[in-house]
């Protein structure tokens, strides 16, 4: 499942402050498949990444 | 065609349990059961893929860098750098899981806690299989720069004396000391924390708002007594204590929201299964609710518990984890399995299947030398089941047996299990545990509770009530778990190696493998004309060593003290209610010193006595003759040596120069020990190996037992040698039940082997069943099996690919017996095995 996401990247601005949210990832390693998500500022983000919607 | 049923039991009648698992267990369970990135060592290197996180020394070194790390207390800076963590690590959920959150960053890397030990973080940094990503290696190398003075390692190094680092540093008769080698140990007080972290807060906020109006309320009389009871430093102020605290449980649950948040991102924009959606929707909420509130449900305790855990791993790895699920879950279970039926029991053992596995994926950071003694495993993680109640009644339920079945369908090295043995067991307990032997898992041990449970009170000084509470704090070692029951955080570890003592008493002091005079001048061997006198030269070396270790400890403790530990402080109710750190409650002492290779020394001691001082046929100078040649050339009369009495036979003989060693061990060595100024008696000694008896082999010179430098040294604690004990499991236990194990030592280990075939079927359960028996009367502390047979372990030697889940028992861990390396793999099927 969602495997067409795989290498995507997605930015999710927590919905208090939009300059600020997770990095969202689908990874998948050797042994399974997992979504990781890691703390950013918009700013700091890279040209291919995605914007999703803001979430609580 | 063969039903599934039929195809289940047809490899039961095999014995090939590890692909009954395969096929037994769910599609869930199993997809996550393959998703594991086990953390275990192969000798001494971490398997491949696996990767040690730079986040911990990168996002600790900010905080440890930062102008108020100078001026405060070192509690407040840690606690800080623990919540960092705890809001910017890398959150991740792997598909089809349903109880989340991990220590690390990634499935496959382990949290790395950089405040310890510089030389490990040199280790690992440098570590030839490339431990760190390239990409993070330059931040990394800086931050452990910044955070080398904050080391405990370099805190203690500060106060020992120069004989104290080189023994620490060279391990030659006792190892690695705390500040390297970091094998901590707490106890958790699950019936505190339990009401959430929120309530815990409230009474911390209540403390503190009592100090402010103690100290700082304008126009309040002066008043020392109180001024100093909250700012007195001693070696923390508890107004800082509680601050940390506070931090700390408030990291935790900025943490767990954010997995909730990462579920929900997930639920709302790219799962499209239904049933999944409703799954990640549902972790949302537990991740919301928990740990900052009380659990409603047996999954919200399952995962309330699980981030409880990983945050604590965080702040020190706490090399065992001491919990006791199936007291502590039984209420959630009761609710929603038994009578509002929410789930039903195989959800239950899934949920229960799963949690077990997010422990096994949990690894923490070692050095290559402790990789190597716990070969194979990733913990050892060894959880109490059952018991005696505090109050008298009997402490088994369906949880116990939900555990224990969902350990057999996953069969991971870590947790192991310490089942509390009483003789009202229920047979469906019993039975339960017996097949996870018969499945060749190495666990459950089985610990008499009421020889332990009087352990409990001659050694610590619990009350009878208190001491029936007891998980395994350790491999083996029993500790209350109540408010005042015993010190939240132990010590951690520095193991001596037992048979040194030997060695040095015939050397004179002298360490021929390391070629250093480390041991007192007892005389030459020579000149001890009688066996007294040999024993007398060996206690004196026996001394020095386990007091040398206990002060190195001590003084280790003061570093620790300072240090505090933010997250463990709070979940005790004694910390929150005086304003204490973990490290500053001392009532109920449970220190011990670990003894590595103990048994080798003693047998010989034994051959000592009867071919020299007896019979007289070798003098002192023949034997040494022998020894410094390594028995090279003197081959007839090692075997001489081989052939005397030996332990576990029931020869009294024997049995009678090892038991009185262990009294004068006990009487003349651990009692007048002073432990941290608790309430404790002595510190004692608990004999046990790991892989050590692998490992250390190379640190132990020729003894007149007959071993040569290098040999593996006895498997166990009061084990006899591999294939010295000649006369059957029951002439074991007697040997063994000779000692006295309410108080000879705080514990022991016992490793035996049984045949599966002759315990199979319905009789092999009542063998075992009238076994277990027979050893709980001889008052034996533990006892823990092997049982799979040579053929199989042939075969996995030679297909190693075929028998990934195949698990043996090594000694006080289990280990998945193909990523054990060859020598310690020839070890356990060298051992004998017994037909009952």
């Amino acid at each position: 499942m969602a495997d067409q996401y795989e290498g995507q990247k997605w930015f999710f601005p927590f919905s208090d402050d939009e300059e600020r949210g997770d990095l969202v990832e689908r990874v998948i390693d050797a042994r399974c498949a997992y979504w990781t998500s890691k703390p950013v500022t918009k700013d700091d983000l890279a040209p291919d990444v995605k914007i999703g919607a803001a979430t609580e | 065609m063969a039903t599934k049923k039929e195809e289940l039991n047809e490899l039961l009648e095999k014995r090939q349990y590890w692909w009954w698992a395969e096929k037994a267990r769910s599609p869930r369970v199993d997809y996550l059961r393959k998703a594991i990135w086990s953390k275990a060592a192969k000798g001494a290197a971490y398997l491949p893929g696996t990767k040690i996180g730079g986040y911990g020394p990168i996002l600790m070194a900010e905080v440890f860098d930062s102008p108020e790390a100078k001026i405060e207390p070192y509690i407040l800076t840690w606690a800080k750098a623990q919540a960092k963590v705890c809001e910017e690590l890398p959150v991740f959920i792997v598909d089809h899981s349903r109880i989340v959150g991990n220590a690390a960053s990634a499935p496959h890397k382990i949290f790395w806690s950089p405040n310890h030990c510089y030389q490990q973080n040199q280790d690992l940094f440098n570590d030839r299989d490339d431990l760190v990503d390239d990409k993070e290696k330059d931040a990394v190398e800086k931050a452990l720069e910044i955070l080398k003075p904050y080391t405990q390692q370099s805190l203690t190094e500060r106060i020992l004396s120069n004989r104290q680092m080189i023994m620490c540093r060279t391990s030659q008769t006792f190892t690695g000391g705390p500040h390297l080698e970091g094998s901590f140990y707490c106890t958790s007080q699950f019936e505190y924390y339990k009401k959430g972290y929120n309530a815990i807060i409230e009474e911390i906020d209540g403390h503190l708002a009592e100090a402010n109006e103690a100290l700082y309320k304008v126009g309040a009389k002066p008043d020392w007594d109180s001024e100093s009871y909250y700012l007195g430093q001693n070696p923390v102020s508890r107004v800082d204590n509680w601050r940390s605290m506070k931090i700390a449980l408030e990291g935790d649950i900025s943490y767990s929201k954010r997995l909730a948040r990462l579920a929900r991102i997930i639920a709302e924009n790219f799962e499209a299964d239904p049933v999944r959606k409703q799954e990640l929707v549902d972790i949302g909420e537990r991740c919301e609710w928990v740990p900052a509130n009380r659990p409603r449900t047996f999954a919200e305790v399952l995962q309330f518990e699980h981030t409880q855990t990983m945050c604590r791993k965080r702040e020190r790895s706490d090399c065992a984890w001491p919990t006791h699920i199936d007291w502590w879950f039984w209420e959630w279970y009761e609710k929603d399995v038994i009578k509002e039926k929410n789930i039903d029991r195989d959800d239950a053992i899934d949920y229960m299947a799963e949690y077990l596995m997010r422990a096994y994926e949990y690894g923490n950071t070692r050095d290559r030398a402790y990789r190597e003694l716990l070969t194979g495993d990733p913990g050892p993680f060894v959880w109490a089941l059952g018991g005696q109640r505090p109050d008298g009644g009997s402490g088994y339920s369906d949880l116990t047996n939900v555990v224990l079945e969902a350990a057999r369908l996953i069969r991971v090295t870590s947790p192991t299990y310490a089942l509390r043995y009483n003789k009202d067991m229920p047979k469906d307990v019993l039975r339960n545990a017996f097949e996870c032997i018969r499945h060749g898992l190495g666990y459950p041990n089985f610990r008499d509770d009421q020889t332990l449970i009087k352990a409990n009170m001659f050694w610590s000084g619990n009350s009878q009530e208190e001491a029936r509470t007891w998980s395994a704090q350790a491999c083996v070692v029993p500790c209350a778990d109540t408010k005042e029951g015993c010190m939240p955080h132990r010590y951690s570890s520095s193991t001596t190696l037992g048979s040194k003592c030997v060695e040095l008493a015939l050397w004179n002091g002298w360490n021929p493998v390391f070629s250093m005079q480390i041991g007192p001048k007892t005389g030459e061997a020579a000149s001890l004309k009688t066996y007294e006198e040999f024993e007398d030269a060996v206690m004196e070396q026996w001394r020095v060593m386990h007091w040398e270790a206990a002060k190195v400890r001590q003084i280790a403790r003061v570093i620790e003290g300072v240090m505090g530990r933010p997250h463990l402080s709070a979940t005790r109710e004694v910390c929150i209610e005086e304003g204490l750190n973990a490290l500053q409650y001392l009532e109920r002492g449970n220190n011990w010193i670990t003894t590595f290779i103990w048994m080798d020394g003693l047998d010989a001691m034994v051959a000592v006595k009867k071919l020299i001082y007896e019979e007289k046929k070798y003098t002192m100078e023949q034997l040494m003759t022998f020894l410094k040649a390594d028995w090279e050339g003197y081959e007839k009369e090692r075997l001489e040596f081989v052939r005397a009495p030996k332990w576990g036979n029931d020869d009294d003989y024997a049995d009678d120069v090892i038991v009185g060693m262990m009294e004068r061990c006990r009487d003349e060595v651990a009692l007048p020990c002073q432990c941290w100024g608790t309430g404790a008696n002595g510190i004692p000694q608990v004999p046990q190996n790991i892989a050590a008896y692998t490992v250390c082999g190379a640190l132990l010179g020729a003894l007149p037992n007959g071993r040569r430098l290098g040999d593996t040294c006895y498997d166990g604690g009061c084990s006899p040698g591999a294939g010295q004990d000649k006369k059957g499991p029951t002439a074991v236990l007697r040997s063994v039940g000779k000692m006295t194990h309410e108080n000879m030592f705080r514990a022991n280990l016992l490793n035996q082997r049984l045949s599966p075939s002759q315990l199979a079927g319905e009789k092999g359960f009542e063998l075992f069943d009238a076994y277990i028996r027979a050893w709980s009367d001889l008052g034996i502390n533990h006892v823990q099996f092997n049982m799979v047979d040579n053929e199989t372990l042939l075969a996995a030697q030679k297909q190693p690919e075929d028998y990934a889940e195949l698990t043996v028992r090594v000694a006080g861990y289990s280990a998945a017996f193909t990523g054990l390396n060859k020598k310690t793999q020839d070890t356990i099927i060298a051992r004998t095995v017994q037909e009952i």
